[in-house]
C-alpha cells in the first residue's frame, strides 16, 4: 500500500514539475562568447533561398553574432501573428519583417523599436534609400524600419499577343488605352485582362485615377470619391463588355494568374515580385513577356508593397546592438544588389540601383527596370492601425460590385465608407 | 475510524493528477476566455480596458457576425445530415466480409486520415472553375460550369461537400461496427414472418443502431462546429462572408485584427451554442435511444 502511494506521489510530483518548468533557462552571457539572435521571415522559394544566403554570409563575415533564421509561414499575416504571440509571451525574435501597412500598429503597441538612436550614433546614410520607399517605414516622426523586400504593382502582358493583334510591343499607357487594347485582344479563347479582386491592385488603379483609399490623416475612408469610383467603373465596364475576367474568393489570385500563364488572358495586374516567375513561365510556354507601369488614369500615382526590416522590442541591449548590425548588413549596397537580382524585388538603395552591376543586369533584363522607374510616382500606403478591417470591408464591397452587375457601385461603396469611418474613428 | 477516513480521501487523492491537468488545460482557458471577453485588448498592450458587455453588444449588432452564426448552423446541420445519411447507405452496402468490400471500406475511410490541409488543396484544384475536373465532368453531361468556391451562392455548399467527403469514411466504419453488433437472431426472427424490407430497416436496424447514430451526431456536430482548415485555405471566409464560420471569424478577429476581446466573445458564443446543443441532445434524444443491445 505504502509503495503504491509513494509511486503516486512521485508521479504527481513529476507531472506538476513538467507543468511548472515552462520558464526559460537563464542565459549567463559571457562577454567573449558570440551572441545569438533570431530573425523571423515569411515566404519560401527564391525569397527564402536569398534569406538563407544572406544569413550565412553574415554569420561567416564576423564571429561576434550568430543569427538564426526561422521560417514563419507563407504570408505576412502568418508572420505577424507569430511575432505578436511571441512578443506577448516575452520571447520575441530580435529582427523580423513588417508588411508596410502594419508598421504604425506595431509601433503604437510598443512591439518594435525606433532605429533613430542607432542611425544617429553612426551617421547612418538614410538618404541613400529611395524616398518613395521610406514613407512606409515611419510612424510619429520616427523611423521604425528599413526597406527590404519592396515591390510595386505592374501590368504584365503577353507581348506576342499584342503583336498579333497589331498593337505593337508597348504596354498601354493610359487606362483608356488599356480598355481599348482589351477590346482588340479579346477573342473566343482570350480575354484582354485577368485580375484578382485584391485591395492592393485596386488601390493601384484608384491611386492612378487620382483617388485614395483613406484621407491624408487616415481618419476617414475616401474610396467613394468620383476619382476613386472610376476604378470600379473601369472593372465593371470591362466585365460588361466581356473583355475582363475578374476573379473573386479565397483563390482569386492564383486563378487570375492561371489565366495569364495559360495564355487565356493578355494582361494581368500583379506585383514586381512575380516577375521572375512570369519570366520563367513565358520562356517555357514560348511567348514574349512584357511589363509596364500601371496605366495612367489621370494622376498616375502608384502604391508600393512588400515588407520592411524591423527590430522587435523586449530584447536585451546586446541583442539590439547585434540586431542593428544584422539589419545594416542586409541593407548594404552590395547585398541589396544581390537580393534584388535573386528575387525580383526592388533595389531599395539609390546607390544600388545606380551600381554598375545593377545597370548591367537591367541591360540583359529590361523588365526588371520597369518597377524601379515607376518608383518616381510612388506614394505611401495606408498605415492606420484598424486598416486590416477596412481592407476587408473594401474587399467585400468590391466583390459585391463584381459579382452582381445589377448593384449600383456608388451605393455599395458609400455604405462601405460609412462602416469604415466608424472603424477608423475607434 | 482511520480506515473510513482513508476510504473517504483516497479517491480524491487518486484523481489529483488528472484533476490538475483538467483544471490547467480545460477549466482555466475557458474561464480566462470568459474573462477576456469583457475587455478591450490587443494581445500586446500592457493594459486591458474593462468594457463590460460591449464586445457582446458589438458582436450581435454586427450583421456579419449574424451571418457567421447562420453559416455555422447551416454548415453543421448539412454536414451532419449528409454525412450520416451517406455513411448509413455505404455501411449497409459494405457490411459484408468479402475482399472487395474490405478494400472499398479502406478506400472510403482514407479521406479521414489525410490532413485537412492537403484535402483542401486537392479540392481547390478539383473545383477550379476553368480547369477543374468537376466542371469538366459537368461539361461532359452538358451542364453549365459551376462557380464552386468563387461565388457566394455555391461556396458554402462546396465546403460542406468537402467536409462530408472527409467525415463520411469514419462514420461508415463506426456504423458498420454498429451493424455487426446487432444480434443475428433478431433478423432471423423477422425472416420467419416476412422478407427483409424497408420496414425491417426502420423498425429493427435503425433502433438497434440508435446508440451509434446518437454518438455520431454528437461527434459530427462538434467536429463541424470547429471547421477551420477548409475555410482558411479554400475560401478565406469569402466570397462576401458566405463561408465565414465561427472559428474562422474568431481567428480573424484575434490574429488579423488583433481584437482579443471580440475574439473571446465569439469563443464564448461558440461554447454556449455547443453546450446548448449537447445538453438538449442528451436530454431529449437519450430517452428515445435504445441501449437494450448493450
Amino acid at each position: 500500500m505504502f509503495k503504491r502511494l509513494l509511486t503516486m506521489i512521485l508521479s504527481f510530483c513529476i507531472l506538476s514539475s513538467m507543468v511548472a518548468c515552462s520558464s526559460p533557462a537563464v542565459d549567463p552571457a559571457a562577454s567573449d562568447e558570440p551572441i545569438t539572435i533570431e530573425f523571423w521571415y515569411a515566404f519560401g522559394g527564391p525569397v527564402e533561398e536569398n534569406t538563407k544566403r544572406l544569413v550565412e554570409e553574415f554569420n561567416a563575415s564576423q564571429d561576434k553574432i550568430i543569427v538564426k533564421a526561422e521560417y514563419q509561414g507563407g504570408s505576412y499575416n502568418d508572420l505577424h501573428t507569430k511575432v505578436q504571440s511571441a512578443f506577448a509571451a516575452k520571447e520575441p525574435p530580435a529582427v523580423t519583417l513588417n508588411e508596410i501597412t502594419v508598421i504604425q500598429n506595431f509601433a503604437e503597441n510598443g512591439m518594435i523599436q525606433p532605429l533613430d538612436p542607432y542611425m544617429q550614433k553612426e551617421n547612418f546614410d538614410i538618404d541613400d534609400f529611395i524616398p518613395g520607399l521610406l514613407s512606409n517605414t515611419q510612424a510619429d516622426g520616427k523611423t521604425y524600419g528599413l526597406p527590404y523586400l519592396r515591390s510595386t504593382p505592374l501590368v504584365y502582358y503577353n507581348a506576342t499577343m499584342f503583336e498579333n493583334a497589331g498593337l505593337g510591343k508597348d504596354a498601354p499607357k493610359t487606362m483608356d488605352e488599356m480598355m481599348e487594347f482589351s477590346r482588340k485582344l479579346t477573342n473566343e479563347n482570350v480575354v484582354g485582362l485577368s485580375t484578382p479582386v485584391t485591395t492592393w491592385t485596386y488601390e493601384a488603379l484608384v491611386d492612378s485615377y487620382g483617388g485614395r483609399l483613406l484621407n491624408e490623416e487616415e481618419t476617414q475612408a475616401v474610396f467613394n470619391t468620383p476619382e476613386a469610383m472610376k476604378a470600379i467603373e473601369f472593372y465593371r465596364q470591362g466585365l460588361q463588355e466581356n473583355i475582363f475576367k475578374i476573379t473573386t474568393g479565397g483563390d482569386a489570385t492564383s486563378q487570375a494568374k492561371l489565366e495569364f500563364q495559360n495564355q487565356r488572358s493578355a494582361m494581368i495586374l500583379g506585383s514586381t515580385a512575380d516577375l521572375a516567375y512570369y519570366t520563367q513561365i513565358a520562356k517555357e510556354s514560348g511567348f514574349e513577356l512584357g511589363a509596364g507601369f500601371i496605366p495612367n488614369g489621370g494622376e498616375g500615382a502608384v502604391p508600393t508593397g512588400g515588407a520592411n526590416l524591423v527590430m522587435v522590442n523586449g530584447i536585451s541591449e546586446e541583442q539590439a546592438a547585434a540586431a542593428w548590425e544584422f539589419i545594416k548588413f542586409l541593407t548594404t549596397k552590395e547585398q541589396t544588389v544581390k537580393s534584388s537580382i535573386a528575387t525580383g524585388y526592388l533595389p531599395v538603395r539609390i546607390s544600388a540601383k545606380d551600381s554598375e552591376e545593377m545597370q548591367e543586369f537591367y541591360k540583359g533584363n529590361p523588365l526588371f527596370r520597369v518597377a524601379v522607374d515607376q518608383l518616381e510616382t510612388a506614394i505611401p500606403r495606408p498605415m492606420a492601425p484598424n486598416f486590416p478591417k477596412v481592407n476587408d470591408l473594401l474587399l467585400n464591397a468590391l466583390t459585391k460590385c463584381i459579382l452582381d452587375p445589377s448593384v449600383d457601385p456608388q451605393v455599395v461603396l458609400d455604405e462601405a465608407v460609412k462602416e469604415a469611418n466608424v472603424i477608423l474613428a475607434k | 475510524m482511520k480506515e473510513t477516513r482513508k476510504k473517504r480521501f483516497l479517491p480524491y487523492f487518486l484523481i489529483i493528477p488528472s484533476l490538475i491537468f483538467f483544471l490547467i488545460f480545460y477549466i482555466y482557458p475557458i474561464l480566462y476566455n470568459l474573462y477576456l471577453s469583457f475587455f478591450d485588448w490587443n494581445l500586446v498592450s500592457p493594459t486591458k480596458d474593462f468594457v463590460k458587455f460591449d464586445n457582446f453588444i458589438a458582436l450581435f449588432s454586427d450583421k456579419e457576425f449574424l451571418q457567421v452564426i447562420v453559416n455555422s448552423l447551416i454548415y453543421m446541420g448539412a454536414t451532419v445530415f449528409f454525412t450520416i445519411a451517406i455513411a448509413l447507405m455505404l455501411a449497409i452496402w459494405l457490411n459484408k466480409n468479402t475482399v472487395l468490400h474490405t478494400i472499398i471500406q479502406g478506400l472510403v475511410f482514407s479521406p479521414y486520415i489525410i490532413s485537412f490541409v492537403s484535402v483542401s488543396f486537392v479540392w481547390m484544384w478539383l473545383m477550379d472553375v476553368d480547369y477543374g475536373l468537376l466542371n469538366y465532368i459537368l461539361g461532359l453531361f452538358g451542364f453549365d460550369k459551376c462557380q464552386w468556391i468563387s461565388h457566394p451562392d455555391s461556396a458554402l455548399f462546396s465546403v460542406i461537400l468537402v467536409g462530408v467527403w472527409k467525415l463520411v469514411g469514419y462514420d461508415t466504419l463506426v456504423i458498420i461496427g454498429g451493424l455487426q453488433s446487432i444480434p443475428k437472431s433478431i433478423y432471423e426472427a423477422v425472416s420467419l414472418d416476412t422478407k427483409p424490407n424497408m420496414k425491417t430497416f426502420m423498425h429493427i436496424t435503425v433502433p438497434m443502431l440508435s446508440p451509434t447514430l446518437f454518438f455520431l451526431v454528437i461527434v459530427n456536430l462538434i467536429t463541424s462546429a470547429k471547421v477551420f482548415e477548409t475555410i482558411s485555405i479554400m475560401t478565406k471566409g469569402g466570397p462576401l462572408n458566405s463561408t465565414n464560420t465561427l472559428v474562422y471569424y474568431i481567428y480573424k478577429e484575434a490574429f488579423d485584427y488583433f481584437d482579443i476581446g471580440a475574439a473571446s466573445a465569439g469563443g464564448v458564443v461558440l461554447f454556449v451554442i455547443l453546450a446548448v446543443i449537447t445538453f438538449f441532445y442528451f436530454k431529449i434524444l437519450s430517452e428515445k435511444v435504445n441501449y437494450a443491445s448493450e
